[in-house]
């Protein structure tokens, strides 16, 4: 059985059963930090994750074709596959090593792909002692650099769970494809964990038609024509550019790629 | 699979098919602009613009692909009430304020459009662009171009504030001739005064324009496929913003399918 080629197949893939909705939710309860570190203007959010489930029999894939969000706040939000590259424990100083940003077939060529790096906190940061605290990732970049260090930027006080951010890269980099290290100055003394996040994304969900809590609706079939392709595990992200608590809720409608 | 959408019978099958077989480009991308920049004059462009230093570049592509079809582009900043714009981006031409030495860029390109092949473009939104902050005062930068008619000889003038800093973008077709205001090439730029910075010439095929409404909602213009320029392989992406000169920060995300030869 070849990948999905067209509508039709579509449909006879959904009659014959190769079709799947779940439901997806996440809850914010607070307001998180308008910034994670110094600097930062453009205001990041991201909440739960939706992890694809175990394929059924007869189906080596999930392809993403539609979802529907409703959030409590009117904000669109990015839909996209979280890659997890790496965190850091501010207490014990440790780096967790993540993996890589993966390799995919695009364009008919197999390569590495970059991405713009996401600082997640993944518990809320919390300074315990001394003043400042200065913070720059070791990465590979989109060229395969290996020794490249992002500016050091100074951490925010308190900064609470769920703020996020994008990673300054060096000079004209745009991209990572791997996360390496983490390294501190200052007097800083901080409790918490920083995740870095990797993220292709797939479409976007746009309130733009909307006058208050919003319903928006993605169709990849007839907005981009780009159907990702999904393996058990992968994990899906919903990032907002709003720092407002929310609670958000709904739908991914997948079709089964045929074993 | 056949040619999709430089083809005369385009399908949406067809690009769901392409992007099952080959694979889509998907990639999301931050960039900023650290510095305020130089607001436009009536004698600059009347419109304030930025443009966004990083220029992504098309990767290669594999056997049976000669490129990409944009379908779906977004980009947020923080500010509201400004446009974004993501486009492919030709750089036409240089000059260096040091020695007032021009520097030659590329043509715009020949697309294929609805099975035609071989169509001469033309850049409806050219952008004169400070790559590094100027000392000067009051500048007088006068390009010499071809235009959309390939009439050589045309000639733009643009007044850039005292000391432009980088980033700054000035449109320059409010200063053209109003028949003459696409530009194939660029055979000329020199300056009036000045001996510190550099400033290119960039011509533009717009792929997304958005507007920034009251707040962080992207009401795109272009939001679904629109135009079917062919991106192809080592082409780069450019980003700029209007209607604002302040820092800022800037998230794109991309999505391309495989348009197949």
């Amino acid at each position: 059985m070849t990948a999905l080629q067209n509508f039709d197949e579509y449909v006879t893939r959904a009659l014959n059963g190769y079709w799947a909705r779940r439901s997806f939710c996440g809850q914010i309860d607070s307001n998180t930090t308008a910034t994670l570190f110094a600097g930062q203007r453009l205001s990041l959010q991201l909440g739960a994750l939706y992890t694809i489930e175990a394929m059924q029999p007869g189906v080596s894939g999930y392809r993403l074709t539609a979802g529907t969000l409703y959030s409590s706040t009117q904000t669109p939000f990015l839909i996209g596959k979280i890659v997890y590259l790496g965190a850091y424990n501010l207490g014990t100083g440790l780096f967790d090593t993540g993996g890589p940003m993966p390799t995919v077939t695009e364009g008919n060529i197999s390569r590495q792909v970059y991405s713009s790096v996401i600082m997640y906190a993944a518990s809320n940061l919390t300074r315990t002692s001394g003043t400042s605290l200065n913070i720059s990732v070791q990465y590979v970049d989109q060229d395969n650099n290996t020794a490249e260090s992002a500016p050091s930027v100074t951490l925010t006080n308190p900064v609470t769970q769920n703020t996020a951010a994008f990673l300054r890269l060096n000079g004209t980099d745009i991209g990572a494809l791997d996360i390496t290290g983490c390294s501190t100055t200052g007097t800083g003394v901080y409790t918490g964990t920083i995740a870095f996040l990797g993220f292709i994304p797939f479409g976007i969900f746009n309130p733009t038609l909307q006058t208050a809590a919003s319903a928006m609706q993605l169709n990849l079939l007839t907005d981009t024509f780009s159907l990702p392709l999904l393996s058990a595990n992968d994990q899906i992200g919903f990032i907002n550019f709003s720092n407002a608590a929310k609670r958000y809720q709904g739908t991914l409608s997948f079709i089964g790629e045929q074993a | 699979m056949t040619a999709n959408f430089t083809s005369a019978s385009p399908s949406i099958d067809k690009a769901i098919a392409a992007n099952a077989n080959y694979g889509s480009f998907n990639r999301l991308i931050f960039d900023m602009i650290n510095g305020t920049t130089s607001a436009a004059t009536t004698a600059c462009g009347f419109v304030t613009a930025q443009r966004f230093p990083t220029r992504p570049t098309i990767p290669s592509v594999g056997a049976g692909v000669q490129g990409y079809i944009a379908t779906n582009i977004q980009a947020f900043t923080e500010d509201s009430n400004t446009i974004m714009i993501v486009g492919l981006e030709y750089l036409l031409g240089t000059v260096l304020f040091a020695a007032n030495t021009f520097t030659a860029g590329v043509s715009m390109p020949l697309k294929t459009v609805k099975g035609t092949s071989g169509i001469q473009t033309a850049s409806g939104l050219t952008m004169m662009v400070v790559r590094s902050g100027l000392t000067a005062t009051n500048p007088v930068i006068t390009t010499t171009y071809t235009d959309q008619a390939g009439t050589t000889g045309r000639t733009c003038s643009l007044t850039i504030p005292t000391n432009a800093t980088a980033n700054s973008a000035f449109l320059m077709q409010p200063h053209m001739t109003p028949s003459s205001n696409g530009v194939r090439s660029v055979q000329s730029i020199s300056r009036s005064t000045g001996s510190i910075g550099v400033i290119d010439v960039y011509g533009i095929l717009p792929l997304y324009i958005s507007h920034r409404n009251v707040a962080l909602y992207n009401t795109n213009i272009l939001n679904n496929f629109s135009i079917p320029w062919l991106i192809a392989p080592g082409e780069r992406l450019g980003f700029y913003r209007l209607l604002s000169n302040t820092t800022c920060d800037a998230c794109i995300s991309i999505t391309l399918v495989p348009e197949p030869s």
